[in-house]
């Protein structure tokens, strides 16, 4: 079923402009989504790029498991990168993990630290769940804060630890416009298949 | 969701309103991007509902500000903490993050209670303010329905301050 947009007269606004639904043109939500991803297993990055200056906020959900086996530094960690930029990043997070809560802080940075990550040695089938606020993204004047939460689960200890619950808020000393944003592995493995991402825009305006 | 309202700071107004909330919705969530004007140590952000300046409220939260993690709870008071915010001293472009929720804000059998997830990062300056992740949550004591909600500093917001109320709809049918 074809959806036309009418003009104000009633009559069929040219050039016609065709619809798959009915939601599908008017936005009436805040919410909007703007690309999605689902892994394949050959790639680490989920990278959401040219995004449009046209919302208010960002918000980017994603759930997401790595094929690497190598146990080390990093291996079973994410970061965020903004722009594709390597520098001017910090962050300070809340974490509680199972048996004490902890805050630590990183500075001067190249990426936003942003949680854990189960990997090959993990228990089949679990995944990590994210997500990521970045308020006033399209703003050219002020850097950037990125609000986020992490959350990871395994129902038992393992060589990476039995889980996380994590709020973080990262900087990036930047007054672009954000365009362009990615989570990786930090280089380790790539996101299982079925690994997704998701960015929404979050808009400001009634119509 | 949908957008309801929108402002902007103005650089002398500590306390930015919403009232006239239309009704079309079951919960509220306020977006808020925020810096004071004042050279300040640690500038405090609040929530107030319906006016009511009465120590009708209690909060809690709990913070971690990059090496120890602290809770917080106060009881009859006239205001709900969420976070702090940076102010004129801090290092210049940085602006905290603040969203809140508030479920069921029409129904009249409930004392109201909101959340929060908050936060600033500085880079480690710890000589104004230490940069915090927050999680919070605010309680009034009172039945009412709400007619109005303000986000409140004890100095002014900055013009690129921003808030925006959104309102979430249980209705499948709009889409929102």
């Amino acid at each position: 079923m074809g959806v036309y947009e009418l003009s104000g007269a009633g009559s069929l606004k040219t050039p016609r402009t065709v619809y798959s639904s009915m939601n599908a043109g008017n936005q009436y939500g805040a919410m909007v989504p703007i690309a999605s991803a689902t892994a394949t297993g050959s790639s680490g990055t989920f990278s959401f790029e040219n995004i449009p200056a046209t919302y208010q906020d960002l918000y980017a959900v994603i759930q997401v498991r790595s094929d690497t086996s190598t146990v080390t530094s990093r291996s079973n960690e994410l970061r965020v990168l903004l722009n594709n930029s390597f520098t001017g990043y910090s962050n300070t997070r809340l974490i509680g993990d199972g048996a004490s809560a902890q805050s630590a802080r990183d500075t001067s940075q190249s990426s936003i630290w942003a949680g854990y990550i189960p990997i090959a040695t993990d228990t089949a089938g679990i995944f990590a769940v994210q997500s990521f606020h970045i308020l006033n993204y399209a703003n050219t004047s002020t850097y950037k804060t990125v609000l986020y939460r992490a959350a990871l689960d395994k129902n038992s200890s393992s060589t990476n630890g039995n889980g996380t619950t994590m709020l973080g808020v990262g900087l990036w000393q930047n007054t672009s416009a954000v365009n362009v944003f990615r989570v990786d592995t930090f280089g380790f493995g790539n996101y299982v298949t079925g690994s997704t991402a998701t960015l929404y825009g979050i808009r400001a305006v009634s119509s | 969701m949908v957008w309801i309202a929108g402002q902007t700071g103005n650089g002398s107004a500590s306390t930015i309103t919403f009232s006239s909330i239309p009704t079309d919705f079951t919960h509220l969530q306020v977006r808020c991007y925020l810096r004071g004007v004042r050279s300040f140590g640690a500038e405090q952000v609040y929530v107030r509902l319906n006016g009511d300046i009465g120590s009708n409220y209690a909060y809690h939260y709990i913070y971690g500000d990059g090496s120890t993690v602290a809770s917080v709870a106060v009881a009859s008071t006239n205001v709900m903490l969420t976070h702090e915010m940076p102010a004129a001293n801090e290092t210049a472009n940085i602006y905290s993050v603040m969203i809140t929720d508030i479920l069921d804000w029409q129904n009249t059998n409930k004392n109201k209670t909101i959340r929060s997830l908050s936060g600033i990062d500085n880079n480690g300056n710890t000589g104004v303010a230490t940069g915090k992740a927050w999680l919070s949550s605010g309680f009034r004591n009172n039945t009412a329905a709400i007619t109005s909600l303000s986000v409140l500093s004890n100095g002014a917001f900055t013009s690129a301050s921003r808030f925006d109320l959104y309102g979430i709809t249980t209705s499948s049918v709009t889409g929102a």
